[in-house]
């Protein structure tokens, strides 16, 4: 079995065909619960496969649950013999995603592990399984701990301004959390002119709608797999799932990406004709 | 006490424009880094160390000492806190400048390239482990053993070799899991005289051949016990590495 790019030497139960009937969608649901200090999680685990439930009842396997931080470098395995799992995290433990994996691993050593289920290709084969070994392989749950919930809406959530004098021109940095535009020292002085910086719809409208433009067509082109896990990215992937009325698919649409652009923004576009009507003295006699 | 001091990020930005940029690199051979007060903030319920930069200072050449000092300096901040580039990048700046002055001293010739201080006095490419000061704290964090009479004694074996703790331990997702760092540093512990010899390729061998353990198991279920019986299982296999080359060249060393 594949799992996270790792070839199992023996096949495990999980979405695959490697043990039938496979886990089913809903085999894995998680709630979390925000309190001041924690993440508090719900982990519920559902399967059905008769060999693999006898081999927990007879204690030689049991649910395991892996959570883990790369940025804090936070790795904890807690284990169960039921299905359910509640855990704390504190807030100030993880930075950024936390990832949750979930399975059925062996604890005491299984002679000749055999399976109705087993593919046909692994039919007549048994297999001797040692502590560590993994029977079954939920699918992973993630949890993204920077992304600000509650004002997904707002463009700050993921770009920023700033100054930077790298070049002699404005440029869009998408390496780090934020979708930074990066103005030299003198265009940065008039933007924080409050005449200027105070023309958000232009703003929107022209820097910070060229800059998501340029960002999510990088978002799909690019190589750079840590791309994916920067803040803003997971921010707007989160929308893209989440919200009504996008597909994360027309990404690979460069025509359709401008579009996502527009909507990601609340229309920029109307919001400037607005403001230019509202705050205009000229009234055309035509 | 006074609470603890960091860069803002956008502050901490400007000056790895200026590194990247290479406009500041001649600044980090200086005496002292001139920072201006208005780009730092203060970090609540996180109180400054009281003479850090003196504790520091002799202990360049001894990364082990260093990262007690430092650890003890700061015992109690979160893992968040610590995995933070301002945090790192404003003490390398302040308090831990001239150690990392003394520890990195190619920042003291002309030719220094703005990788190299981005790695050491920021968070480089290479990641949080090439800091001056994240690599000494997270050295301790992920090995301390507070059941053991000297909480330390694990770490020393890490710290004893600088491409074991960095290059073969730090890339690892096994340095995460202290489990297994009890386990296999006890080993290391426990056959150190054998393992003296040669001991970079062995290390290297003893960590690749857990990564790749890690393709077939779930590593993070099994404990120090596992870890240690598997390295007295093929320490065969372990002592008859001699070189690097064996590690790189030979796939059949690793089969599990």
């Amino acid at each position: 079995m594949n799992l996270n790019n790792i070839s199992l030497p023996y096949p495990v139960l999980g979405l695959s065909d490697d043990i039938l009937p496979a886990l089913s969608s809903d085999a894995i649901s998680a709630e979390i619960n925000i309190t001041p200090r924690n993440y508090e999680f719900k982990v519920t685990l559902k399967f059905k496969n008769e060999e693999i439930e006898k081999q927990i009842r007879w204690k030689c396997a049991q649910f395991a649950c892996e959570y883990e931080c790369s940025k804090t470098m936070l790795r904890k395995c807690i284990f169960s013999e039921s299905p359910d799992f509640e855990f704390s995290i504190p807030r100030n433990a993880v930075n950024g995603r936390i990832n949750i994996n979930c399975f059925v691993s062996v604890i005491r050593e299984i002679k000749k592990y055999q399976n109705k289920g087993f593919n046909e290709d692994y039919q007549g084969f048994t297999f001797d399984l040692e502590p560590g070994d993994i029977l079954v392989a939920f699918p992973p749950v993630r949890y993204d701990a920077d992304i600000k919930y509650d004002k997904l809406q707002a463009a700050g959530s993921f770009m920023q301004i700033r100054k930077s004098d790298l070049h002699d021109d404005v440029f869009f940095d998408i390496s780090g959390d934020k979708i930074e535009i990066c103005m030299p020292s003198l265009l940065y002085e008039l933007y924080e002119n409050p005449t200027i910086k105070g023309q958000a719809q232009i703003i929107h409208a022209s820097l910070v709608l060229n800059a998501l433009t340029y960002a999510l067509l990088n978002l799909n082109n690019s190589e750079d797999e840590e791309l994916l896990e920067r803040t803003w990215a997971k921010t707007i992937l989160y929308r893209l799932e989440t919200e009504p009325g996008y597909d994360k698919n027309d990404l690979d649409e460069p025509s359709k990406v401008p579009l996502i652009a527009q909507k990601l923004l609340q229309n920029p576009y109307m919001r400037l004709f607005n403001h230019l009507l509202t705050n205009s003295n000229v009234i055309s006699e035509d | 006490m006074n609470l603890q001091k960091t860069f803002k990020e956008s502050y901490m930005k400007e000056l790895r424009d200026n590194v990247v940029s290479e406009v500041n690199l001649p600044l980090y051979g200086q005496e002292t880094f001139e920072l201006g007060p208005s780009q730092i903030k203060r970090l609540a319920n996180v109180y400054e160390p009281e003479g850090l930069e003196k504790k520091m200072e002799g202990l360049e050449n001894d990364d082990f000492k260093a990262a007690i000092t430092l650890y003890e300096a700061f015992p109690n901040i979160s893992p968040l806190l610590a995995s933070t580039e301002a945090f790192w990048s404003y003490l390398c700046h302040t308090s831990l400048f001239h150690y990392a002055q003394k520890r990195w001293p190619a920042v003291m010739d002309g030719d220094v390239t703005s990788d190299y201080i981005l790695d050491h006095w920021f968070v480089g490419r290479q990641g949080l482990l090439r800091n001056a000061g994240a690599s000494l704290w997270w050295g301790i964090h992920n090995t301390i053993d507070e059941e053991r009479q000297n909480p330390y004694e694990l770490s020393q074996i890490l710290f004893d070799n600088y491409n074991f703790r960095i290059i073969n331990f730090g890339r690892s997702l096994l340095i995460r899991h202290k489990e297994a760092m009890i386990g296999i540093l006890q080993f290391c512990l426990d056959n150190k005289q054998e393992l003296s010899h040669a001991f970079d390729p062995r290390a290297k061998f003893i960590s690749i051949y857990f990564n790749r353990l890690g393709g077939t198991k779930q590593l993070s279920s099994l404990n120090r016990d596992f870890f240690y019986s598997e390295c007295e299982r093929i320490k065969d296999r372990i002592m008859s590495i001699t070189s690097r080359e064996q590690v790189t060249n030979a796939d059949e060393v690793f089969s599990v």
